[in-house]
């Protein structure tokens, strides 16, 4: 399937902005995507589906837009 | 008073709008790095009357970012130190410094506020916070502000809004978490609470009422995010 993926932060951090990607089979959820970029789900703050909330065991369809906030916490 | 201390402030507001924060109070909760500066930026656009909350004493490791941690003030109480500075800046805003867990003593913090400021570092506390400002009487907005390295993100929840938990309820707390921080990311920041809670006072429409902005200091970006909508629910049976 062909998903777009929004990075933030500093999750763009030797990798990407973003970029639409036909790499993930069909049900992929975003969970399997951030960990394949090398992300650690615990630093993961928000993860956006077509811009509605998504948790990251939900399953990504063709034409997704996936969008990863990073957690940010201190102050 | 327009000739005084805040007569700069006239032109960016009206003079009816500076006494409207001159009656204001506002409750900044934690006066660390973010509420340092975001205390210091209300106390000199006028709001009347700040309640600030902290239990921490300032240590070394503060030195890098938060305004009132000199060495001076090394081993002394945030709110108490934060207090001390805002009087000698000017005597137009009464400070109420309170060195108790905020989640213990909500009738010091909110009777009279109209705006509370998270500068709080922790989510656990963050969560916390904005269950409270929802619990009161007549629920409170609640102006967000988080920093980690160069990046930041600041937010607005309405009163009876849910954007804290949908920031980080997902999510446990870390044990023992310091990130780095740097002083220019709290600054800019803390400035961006600083305006959200300003026109928050004087009923001005912002772009960040229930939705949030993140920033990035290395690439000099600020994006907003989309509103955090429902969450979506794909069959995985596909």
């Amino acid at each position: 399937m062909k998903i777009t993926i929004k990075l933030f932060a500093y999750f763009r951090d030797g990798r990407f902005k973003k970029r639409v990607s036909d790499f993930f089979d069909e049900g992929t959820s975003p969970g399997e995507v951030i960990t394949s970029l090398g992300l650690d789900l615990e630093d993961v703050g928000v993860i956006m589906v077509n811009n509605r909330h998504a948790a990251a065991d939900s399953c990504l369809t063709e034409g997704d837009v996936l969008a990863v906030f990073p957690r940010i916490g201190g102050g | 008073m327009v000739e005084g201390e805040f007569s700069r402030n006239i032109g960016s507001i009206s003079l009816e709008q500076q006494q409207m924060l001159q009656g204001a109070t506002v409750s900044v909760i934690g006066c660390g790095g973010l509420g340092g500066f975001v205390i210091d930026g209300l106390a000199r656009l006028g709001v009347g009357t700040l309640r600030i909350c902290d239990l921490d004493c300032f240590s070394r490791s503060n030195l890098n970012r938060q305004l009132y941690a000199t060495t001076a003030s090394l081993g002394r109480y945030k709110a108490e130190v934060a207090a001390e500075q805002v009087s000698r800046i000017h005597d137009r805003t009464r400070v109420v410094p309170v060195t108790s867990r905020f989640q213990d003593v909500p009738e010091q913090l909110f009777p009279d506020t109209q705006v509370v400021v998270d500068c709080l570092d922790n989510q656990q506390g963050r969560l916390a916070l904005a269950d409270l400002c929802n619990q009161q009487r007549k629920s409170l907005p609640l102006v967000h502000g988080a920093v980690f390295q160069w990046h930041g993100q600041v937010g607005v929840q309405s009163g009876g809004g849910s954007l804290i938990h949908d920031l980080y309820a997902e999510q446990p707390d870390r044990e023992e978490y310091t990130p780095s921080v740097l002083s220019c990311t709290v600054q800019v920041v803390a400035g961006l609470q600083v305006a959200e809670t300003c026109k928050l006072l004087l009923s001005m429409e912002s772009p960040l009422i229930d939705n949030w902005m993140i920033i990035d200091l290395e690439r000099m970006t600020f994006e907003i995010s989309h509103p955090i909508t429902k969450e979506v629910h794909h069959d995985c049976s596909c």
